[in-house]
């Protein structure tokens, strides 16, 4: 007997490349989440962003905590927050930015739960200067059917609080999480652009700059414009009052799969990043965006994901060290222009952190790949993870929904002490998930 | 001035809640399990720097535990409104279950809102006060599911309009919405044929128009399908299976 109602819903990861029907509970209060049979199998859901499978499995009730979106305390001395693991970022930020105040890191969608940053343990546009989700995460409240409620933090039960950032869901659900906020310089950002020539010269930029946001972008498209890009380089800025809302209409799973097929191929991918590359040169260098639209781009530019229609995409990231960075850039663009691979575009980040859990952290760049899907996007994506355990490379599994088990056991320096300690927490493995079972931790 | 919501943790309730809140509205919210509604008071102070005190009720309860919602309610007077979004229904509601689910559904959909109702009666006419019910387009006539649940929110929509009788000679507004498909965990992730209100935008209607009178459906489309199975020929009607 489950209190609350029960569905049997689809899900689809964001990537569009898996899919699967499997029961579902939307919990909107307490006595609903704990109803459930304690030894059933489950798996907690945030906004349904992940690219993986992470918040889904077979024969594993989905719990979505979207309901559970409720701010508990806030101290004004220590500006931290606690609020529960179904509050949205765009909630939080919209909070935040009138009592000048902001949370450093921001992944690109503005309706990812803040539960969901802790599980995948995100990153923001700058992680080599404000790190990674967890870094930010002061105490987090973890309900397990078995052992009940149970708070952790670095200091109290920290095995715990380690193995569930980054840990995908895996030790329970996360009910509450207190945050570090920071102060808001202003509401405003200058975001510059300036040109490279390849993922090199990218790297040389990023490396050598001192901002507030940092990234860049790539064509990855096979040919000789391979890795020419755009390295994007944002700092705090005066501009007046608050900006405006920021207008969006909001993109899910299903939303983004609209189109029946794919508008992108190899002829209108090289024709969109000449395109972008085009605008790069005659645009202003500098623009001045409102803080939420500098941090959520995805949120007001949809095409690009819903071009890939119901065929969805390939997304690959994996973080190089910087020794590492120059051989990995070669590798990728011998692989791309080779194999005529299918790949769209590719970003960088500069990335500084220590690698625990299942998360993507540690010292180096990231690299991230978009693909559409033909023929031989399989193959493609079989040799990059070769290049990446080539390389050393240390792959996000929330952005993979189809990298082998194997891989991720190998690429990922702390893979086995999780598994280990996550079998020592639930020898019966009650959280499963799709992600879960496919590497090899159900 | 204060409002008390009863089922305030969720649904319409806590939207209700949220946007009286927002208006900087004092409450008192009633529900079953206050983990539910602390939660939720805090939200609330945190965000608009309102007063809000969370009381554990269960509607179920024979009889309501009136002084503790009063002893609460003593910090927050004057009473202003009292609104009731609360509401259960059941699987096992068809003809023939059981005595056990029969009294439930009949308590917590009937007699528990008109209890309450009664109770704060004569603080809300002290303060030209505002009471609101909310019933359910299940009432439209007896299907073969929701058999109690619709008896007694049709049950309820009577006791209103004698409340509206009361009410014209009293100095109170009383106004009862009858309520469509909502976007609540009743309805969730369901492919029905008719779209899923807001129900923010359900909340933000009831705010805006908290001083009128009357009945009213919401959304208001709803009052067409309302009547359109109303006058169905039992032939048909009797085929239909919702």
């Amino acid at each position: 007997m489950i209190d609350g109602l029960v569905r049997d819903t689809r899900f689809t990861t964001f990537d569009g490349t898996l899919s699967l029907a499997t029961k579902h509970q939307r919990p909107d209060r307490f006595s609903h989440l704990e109803s459930p049979d304690s030894t059933l199998h489950r798996i907690p859901r945030g906004g349904g962003y992940s690219y993986s499978a992470s918040s889904f499995g077979e024969n594993s009730l989905v719990q979505e905590m979207t309901c559970f979106n409720r701010f508990i305390d806030f101290n004004s001395e220590t500006l931290t927050l606690k609020l529960e693991a179904g509050v949205r970022l765009i909630d939080l930020m919209k909070w935040a930015l009138p009592r000048q105040l902001h949370f450093p890191v921001l992944p690109g969608y503005p309706l990812i739960t803040v539960g969901g940053c802790v599980a995948a343990d995100v990153h923001g546009k700058n992680p080599y200067k404000d790190g990674t989700f967890s870094d930010w995460v002061k105490q987090l409240t973890v309900f397990h059917p078995q052992k009940g409620y149970q708070s952790c933090s670095p200091e109290e039960n920290s095995t715990l609080f380690a193995m569930t950032c980054g840990g995908y869901g895996l030790t329970g659900v996360i009910t509450d999480v207190t945050l570090q906020l920071a102060t808001l310089p202003t509401p405003w950002i200058a975001l510059s652009q300036h040109r490279v020539g390849s993922l090199e010269e990218a790297v040389r930029e990023l490396s050598s700059c001192d901002a507030d946001i940092a990234y860049s972008w790539h064509d990855a498209a096979a040919g000789s414009n391979f890795g020419r890009g755009i390295v994007y380089v944002g700092q705090w800025t005066k501009n007046g009052a608050l900006p405006k809302p920021m207008k969006y209409h909001p993109m899910t799973a299903n939303t983004r799969a609209r189109l029946p097929i794919s508008a992108w191929n190899g002829l209108t991918a090289r024709v969109a990043n000449s395109a972008v590359l085009l605008q790069a040169r005659y645009k202003s260098k500098i623009s001045v965006k409102g803080v939420m639209a500098a941090s959520f781009p995805f949120a007001t530019n949809v095409y690009f994901h819903k071009l890939f229609g119901r065929p969805g995409l390939r997304e690959t990231q994996f973080l190089v060290s910087e020794d590492k960075m120059g051989e990995c850039s070669h590798a990728l663009q011998k692989l791309v222009c080779d194999t005529g691979a299918p790949t769209m575009m590719l970003s960088l980040k500069r990335f500084k952190g220590v690698q625990k859990s299942l998360s993507m952290s540690g010292t180096g760049y990231l690299v991230a790949i978009d693909s559409y899907r033909n023929a031989r996007t399989d193959l493609f994506m079989h040799r990059l993870d070769q290049l990446i355990l080539d390389v050393g490379g240390q792959p996000n599994l929330s952005k993979d929904s189809r990298m082998p088990g194997e891989v991720a056991e190998l690429s990922i320096a702390s893979f086995a002490q999780f598994k280990q300690g996550l079998f020592a927490y639930d020898a019966a493995r009650t959280m499963r998930s799709e992600l879960s079972r496919r590497i090899g931790l159900s | 001035m204060t409002w008390i919501i009863v089922g305030g943790s969720s649904g319409l309730g806590r939207a209700l809640a949220e946007r009286f809140a927002a208006a900087g509205c004092e409450l008192v919210l009633l529900s079953r399990d206050v983990r539910d509604t602390t939660p939720l008071a805090s939200h609330l102070a945190i965000k608009y720097a309102v007063k809000v005190s969370p009381v554990a009720i269960d509607l179920n309860c024979n009889p309501l535990p009136f002084a503790a919602i009063d002893s609460i309610l003593e910090g927050h007077l004057p009473l202003k409104g009292l609104l009731i979004p609360a509401g259960v229904n059941d699987d096992s509601d068809v003809v023939g279950m059981g005595d056990t689910t029969l009294e439930y559904l009949t308590r917590v959909n009937y007699l528990a809102p008109c209890q309450l109702l009664n109770h704060y009666l004569p603080l809300l006419e002290q303060n030209s006060g505002v009471i609101v019910g909310f019933g359910s387009v299940a009432t439209a006539r007896g299907r073969s599911r929701n058999a109690a649940y619709a008896a007694a929110k049709s049950a309820l929509e009577s006791y209103f309009e004698s409340l509206a009788h009361h009410a014209a000679n009293s100095g109170i507004s009383c106004q009862y919405y009858v309520l469509g498909y909502l976007d609540t965990n009743l309805a969730f992730a369901q492919d029905l044929l008719f779209p899923l209100a807001s129900v923010d935008r359900i909340a933000d209607v009831v705010y805006r128009r908290r001083f009128s009178s009357g009945r009213r459906f919401l959304p208001r489309p709803w009052y067409i399908l309302y009547r359109a199975v109303q006058f169905l020929p039992w032939v048909i009607f009797k085929r239909l299976s919702f």
